[in-house]
């Protein structure tokens, strides 16, 4: 091989290139340092205590002494380690070796004398993403509907959701199960769509119809039920950290933060459509018409945590946390995205960079909480009532920063109002300034509910999905990105995001409808040997999944068999009773929390006042979600205190008693029927032959020790055994894992 | 294994990945034996003694072999002063009374920085160290030579609550996993029949942000701190419902596995129903583990006496020490301690009468402190023990006003120690200005002290990580961090 030409090429190169051209600082030497240098050695890291963001830093060199020895780059250290292919260090983070040309370039520069333009601080905010390589990622790209797809097996398809995943199933293999019986699935579809189980009437109505739309009709009765807005407000309250109370030392209350969730359950009942939805949480102050439901929605930004007691010193920092609670907070609920990294830092992952996260902070950082020094306020709205929300006072906000390595002492250049650039090749307008606010939020809104907008409605689709199914087609139902998981059905996810926008008109309940009513939906539940060898995960919904209920269902359930349900609708949080160990390590004991009494204890879950630093332990104990921020799904552990307060609880214990109250009141001395009746209230379905004569035996046993263990004349012995036997039934694994 | 589910529930050690091992492995559930089943769905879900063979719940492994097994944080509420406890300031003695004219911000929300105050309280050398110490802890000094004290710590915030969760959890903002929920993570449990992170707060009141301090954060609800009474019932609904025996217990528990056994004949590949099953029996054994655990009858005089439980200045957290010191024989890998809750002089919280204050508090804990670490030693438990202790920052070299021997907070320079496992005793690391007010020498933050915290429990900070929103979260944050060397031995 001859060597001769590639050295002569160079040899030239050197003697003429380098001359010719001078090297330019902002062309030449700050991109090399930015893309190769930077991750490490910034102020945040230092890594061998060096850093390269500004003359005087790089100039007194690091921890093995000076790298740059002006007029003489063989000398430099740093030259030397490029050289010598140690930096940037091969392993881990991703950097790129300098190329020769670029190195060639910058010893250039260390001849000349290392000119450095005056006052400028390189940051790593400046490392370019390639935006046309990005935008190729799956979940970035349009939604395009597709093709249907055919099956071998038709006789199972009710609608496209039943083509696709069939479709899918057929491909490897396997097939849906059978469809499940109408009483497995008249109480998943009650839990599934309300929270609560069927009643016995319903249970009477709906087994004994046989119409062939009889499935149909109890979908919509139950679609129609207030207790749908209820169930799934509470899915919604997750995602939007909601809380009653602020967290920290104080703790207080948010005065009129319940009308939100009223607003949200209203919402759901009303089907309202989801783009109007997004618009109103995001901007109900800034449209044209507010009115006080949707000024009452802007209170979503409200939802976080506030700490009433910031030293002076502290005040920028903090406030900087709080705006970065909103970025986070709408980013991942809206937009299924994980952008908080990106502001010390471009996202490691993902194309969001720390422009893409000022710039969201440009349009939600004009909000402020309209406290009176420690105290939380409310806003009057005309003569409609108070609501709780942050409010704009200006029509021309105060610039907004971008925060070098994220703290508030760093500030970097002014940032504009933008949206994520991956997500827009071209920006949505922002008003130079608005009517009453800056109207920048609304300009965001706005450009969120597009059509065209490519994550809203495959993130809202997906979320409902996963509700429905323990497991979304994207599993990772807030991380849409590069470590978010890749949809088990993308074809099915699009088509749905498409059909939800275009056919369904961002009708909430259409989607309900349309998943309940697919057979994928309306499968049995059970286990088979060989689907589970193929598809061990169920990813491909080989069966319906089998999961644990929430425990807002668990709970409300158990007052719903009970017949201690209490209905009413609406208002502020309820202070539930809480065990005295609970009370006796909080700050502030008796002060932080009166129990409530009486009939309003029974209401359901989503009632419930709940505290940031009291969690209610039936709560806590069964993955209650975190409230600080947002939570996308919760957790379902399975460990022993769940089993001590589910067995040993005052709450469950008191739910027994009445449950056995109630069976005998109503089934007086016919103890077949009250076996009967526990297990079609707590199950919806008669005990077999099998389970009746155990629990007879049961209750005959029992009532007999209980007649022997008595020192004195035993009173209401039946009760007392059927206490027992009804304590038994709230803590089956069938109540917990519905069919 | 699917990489869905690792995503998706993004820490380690999962029931699902139990499931998918279970069925990779081409095993019933119902093939597994008792005892394996039993230690994975225990209190907090991770490896039993004895079951640690092929065990599929990928805890993180400690990435240090020497370690310490146990953590015990005795968290003294309320922020103590440094200079009237470790940090000894005879400058005070000259200045006392004049007025502070320096530059240093400290106190809490703008409140006046006040006049330099003395500390009223002897200072002393004490064992072979010569460590300098109050006249406060006459007990502990005893212990001298097993003291690491850290003089010139710092910390983010001078608020209680963001105090607190920072030492708590490593952010002066709520919702992140506690340093014992970490440690639970990472250590695992030894004892599937008692809760792995406890915590024990003062009768007077919890630590203020409440609950959030033992919190999991983002991690999965097993990892957060159980709150337990050193006496009596100590766990949440331990006891039978009212008016239920341990017969009518039984009967009905049977009665449960009864139903439960029938209804899974058509389930018996659902791992989770068998969990529950085991659950319910597991919680049954733990009524009477947990309360043996707190019940100290059978503990000798000599013993009781040494914590103080007999005197009623000391019975309180002379008991918790007690019971601290049981839990540890039994397994439990982190349990804190609370001395002081509620408010201001309920806590260490001086700022009326700082003086007072202290008195009351230390004089609550100082003979109970230090017969636990005589105990620990004694058992051999020491090197297997960190022990911690300190507030969430200190206090002003200053009083708030004149005749008014209140001290407020000091958030940049205060002192804590450590002792025990891996410590290496009888010396202070680091300096505060002459005064006591900022660190000037070795200072190090409260997130070196937890990166040193996690050092001396066997973990590398930088890779104990739990990835959540994007990103692999850490105790420490995304910063680097100092490891505090000179106080390991």
């Amino acid at each position: 091989m001859n060597f001769g030409t590639p050295l002569l090429l160079l040899i030239v190169l050197f003697l003429f290139a380098v001359p010719i051209q001078a090297a330019d600082f902002e062309k030449d030497i700050a991109p090399v340092l930015i893309e190769h240098c930077l991750e490490c050695h910034q102020p945040n890291k230092k890594s061998g205590g060096l850093d390269l963001t500004s003359f005087i830093m790089m100039k007194a060199g690091g921890d093995q002494g000076a790298v740059l020895v002006l007029g003489n780059p063989k000398e430099s250290l740093m030259i030397q380690r490029i050289e010598a292919g140690e930096m940037p260090p091969k392993e881990g983070r991703g950097l790129k070796a300098v190329a020769s040309a670029d190195l060639l370039k910058f010893k250039e520069w260390i001849s000349e004398g290392a000119k450095w333009p005056a006052n400028r601080t390189l940051g790593i905010h400046e490392r370019k993403v390639d935006l046309k390589a990005a935008r190729e990622f799956w979940s970035f790209q349009k939604v395009k509907r597709p093709a249907i797809p055919k099956v071998k097996d038709a006789s199972r398809v009710s609608n496209p959701i039943d083509s696709f995943i069939i479709s899918k199933l057929e491909a490897n293999n396997l097939s849906l199960a059978q469809p499940a019986s109408k009483g497995n699935l008249l109480r998943r579809a009650s839990l599934g769509i309300r929270g609560l189980p069927p009643t016995l009437e319903e249970q009477d109505r709906f087994l004994k119809d046989q119409r062939p739309d009889s499935y149909l009709s109890l979908v919509e009765q139950f679609l129609g039920d207030p207790a749908h807005g209820e169930k799934w407000a509470r899915h919604w309250l997750d995602l939007v950290r909601y809380a009653d109370s602020n967290g920290y030392e104080r703790d207080a209350a948010k005065p009129s933060v319940w009308k939100y969730r009223d607003y949200v359950i209203a919402a759901f009942n009303n089907d309202k459509p989801y783009d109007r939805f997004v618009l109103e949480q995001i901007a109900g102050d800034e449209l044209p018409e507010p009115s006080f439901e949707t000024m009452v929605a802007t209170g979503f930004h409200a939802l976080g945590t506030w700490q009433d007691e910031v030293d002076p010193l502290e005040a920028a920092q903090y406030r900087a946390d709080e705006v970065d609670d909103l970025i986070r907070t709408t980013t991942q609920t809206f937009l299924g995205l994980t952008i908080g990294c990106a502001r010390c830092h471009n996202h490691k992952f993902d194309p969001l960079t720390m422009v893409d996260y000022y710039s969201l902070g440009a349009i939600l950082s004009p909000l402020k909480r309209p406290n009176q020094g420690r105290t939380d306020a409310d806003i009057p709205y005309g003569n409609f009532g108070k609501l709780y929300r942050l409010v704009e006072s200006s029509t021309k906000p105060n610039p907004t920063h971008l925060l070098l390595s994220g703290r508030a002492s760093n500030l970097g250049p002014e940032m504009k109002p933008q949206v994520p650039a991956v997500l827009a090749p071209q920006q949505p307008e922002f008003p130079e300034k608005g009517k009453q606010t800056s109207e920048r939020r609304l300009a965001l809104a706005q450009w969120l509910i597009q059509k065209d907008n490519p994550l809203v409605s495959r993130v809202i689709v997906n979320r409902v999905w996963q509700q429905h199914f323990g497991v979304g087609l994207v599993a990772t139902s807030s991380d849409f990105g590069q470590m978010g998981a890749r949809p088990t059905h993308p074809e099915l996810l699009d088509w749905l995001a498409h059909w939800f926008v275009h056919d369904a008109k961002w009708s909430l309940k259409e989607l309900h409808r349309l998943i309940l009513l697919s057979e994928t939906y309306r499968q049995d539940s059970f286990h088979r040997e060989a689907a589970a060898l193929v598809d061990p995960e169920n990813k491909f919904l080989w069966r319906f999944p089998y999961k644990r209920l929430d425990i807002e269902s668990i709970r409300d359930s158990m007052l719903s068999v009970s017949g201690n349900l209490n209905k009413s609708m609406q208002g502020p949080g309820i202070f539930l009773p809480v065990p005295d160990v609970v009370i006796e390590a909080h700050t502030d004991k008796q002060a932080a929390w009166k129990a409530e009494s009486g009939n309003v204890i029974n209401r359901r879950t989503i009632y419930a006042f709940v505290k940031r630093t009291l969690t209610l332990p039936l709560l806590e104990t069964f993955d209650f979600c975190d409230t600080t921020q947002s939570s996308e799904k919760r957790s379902s552990t399975n460990v022993a205190p769940q089993a001590l307060t589910l067995f040993n609880s005052q709450f469950v214990n008191h739910q027994a008693e009445q449950l056995a109250f109630r069976l005998l009141r109503d089934f007086k001395d016919d103890q077949g029927m009250q076996v009967e009746m526990v297990f079609k209230l707590c199950l919806a379905r008669s005990p077999t032959e099998s389970e009746k004569a155990a629990m007879l035996s049961f209750l005959q046993k029992e009532s007999k020790a209980i007649q022997m263990d008595a020192t004195k004349a035993p009173s209401n012995i039946e009760h007392r055994a059927m206490v027992q036997a009804c304590r038994v039934m709230l803590n089956l694994n069938e109540f917990l894992y519905p069919n | 294994m699917g990489d869905l589910y690792q995503r998706e529930e993004l820490g380690k050690a999962l029931l699902q990945t139990r499931r998918n091992f279970i069925l990779q492995a081409g095993a019933g559930f119902a093939a597994l034996p008792l005892a394996t089943i039993l230690g994975r769905d225990g209190f907090f879900n991770s490896q039993a003694i004895g079951s640690e063979t092929s065990s599929p719940l990928r805890t993180p492994a400690p990435h240090f072999s020497k370690k310490a097994k146990h953590c015990v944080f005795l968290f003294m509420n309320g922020a103590p002063s440094q200079v009237d406890t470790f940090d000894h300031k005879p400058a005070l003695d000259k200045y006392h009374g004049k007025p502070y004219a320096g530059k240093t911000k400290v106190g809490s929300n703008g409140r006046a920085i006040g006049y330099l105050m003395r500390s009223p309280f002897e200072f002393n050398r004490h064992g072979k160290s010569g460590l300098e110490i109050s006249s406060l802890f006459p007990n502990t000094a005893l212990h001298a030579d097993d003291l690491c004290v850290l003089k010139a710590l710092y910390t983010d915030t001078a608020a209680h609550s963001s105090g607190c969760l920072q030492m708590n959890t490593g952010s002066p903002l709520t919702g992140k996993p506690s340093l014992g929920s970490w440690l639970s993570y990472g250590l695992g449990s030894l004892n599937e029949s008692l809760p792995n992170y406890v915590v024990m707060t003062d009768p007077r009141g919890g630590p203020i942000g409440g609950a959030p301090n033992w919190g999991n954060g983002y991690m999965p609800a097993k990892y957060q701190g159980t709150l337990f009474r050193s006496g009596g019932t100590p766990l949440l609904d331990l006891s039978n419902p009212m008016g239920v025996d341990q017969r009518s217990q039984r009967y009905a528990l049977d009665f449960l596995n009864e139903l439960n056994q029938q209804h899974l004949q058509g389930r018996s590949n659902e791992s989770d129903l068998h969990a529950r099953i085991s659950n319910y029996e597991l919680a049954y054994r733990m009524q009477t583990s947990a309360t043996e655990v707190v019940n100290i009858d059978n503990e000798s005089s000599e013993i009781k006496n040494m914590y103080g439980v007999n005197n009623p200045l000391t019975a309180d957290f002379g008991r918790k020490c007690l019971v601290t010191r049981r839990l540890i024989e039994k397994g439990v890998r982190f349990i804190q301690l609370y001395s002081g809750g509620g408010h201001i002089e309920s806590t260490w919280d001086g700022h009326n009468d700082c003086i007072t204050n202290h008195k009351t508090h230390a004089a609550e804990t100082d003979q109970p402190i230090a017969a636990l670490m005589m105990d620990l030693k004694q058992r051999g438990l020491w090197d297997d023990t960190l022990l911690v202790w300190g507030g969430e920052f200190g206090r002003t070299p200053t009083s708030e006003g004149v005749n008014k021997p209140g001290r407020d907070h000091n958030w940049l320079g205060f002192t804590m120690w450590l002792a025990g496992g891996g410590v290496r005793g009888g010396q202070a690391i680091g300096e505060t200005d002459e005064l006591g007010f900022e660190g000037v020498k070795d200072r190090y933050h409260v997130s070196d002290l937890h990166a040193t915290i996690l050092h001396l429990m066997g973990f590398d900070y930088r890779h104990l990580t739990y990835f959540y929103n994007g990103l692999d979260q850490k105790l420490t944050g995304t910063l680097e961090r100092k490891i505090i060397t000179k106080a390991i031995d």
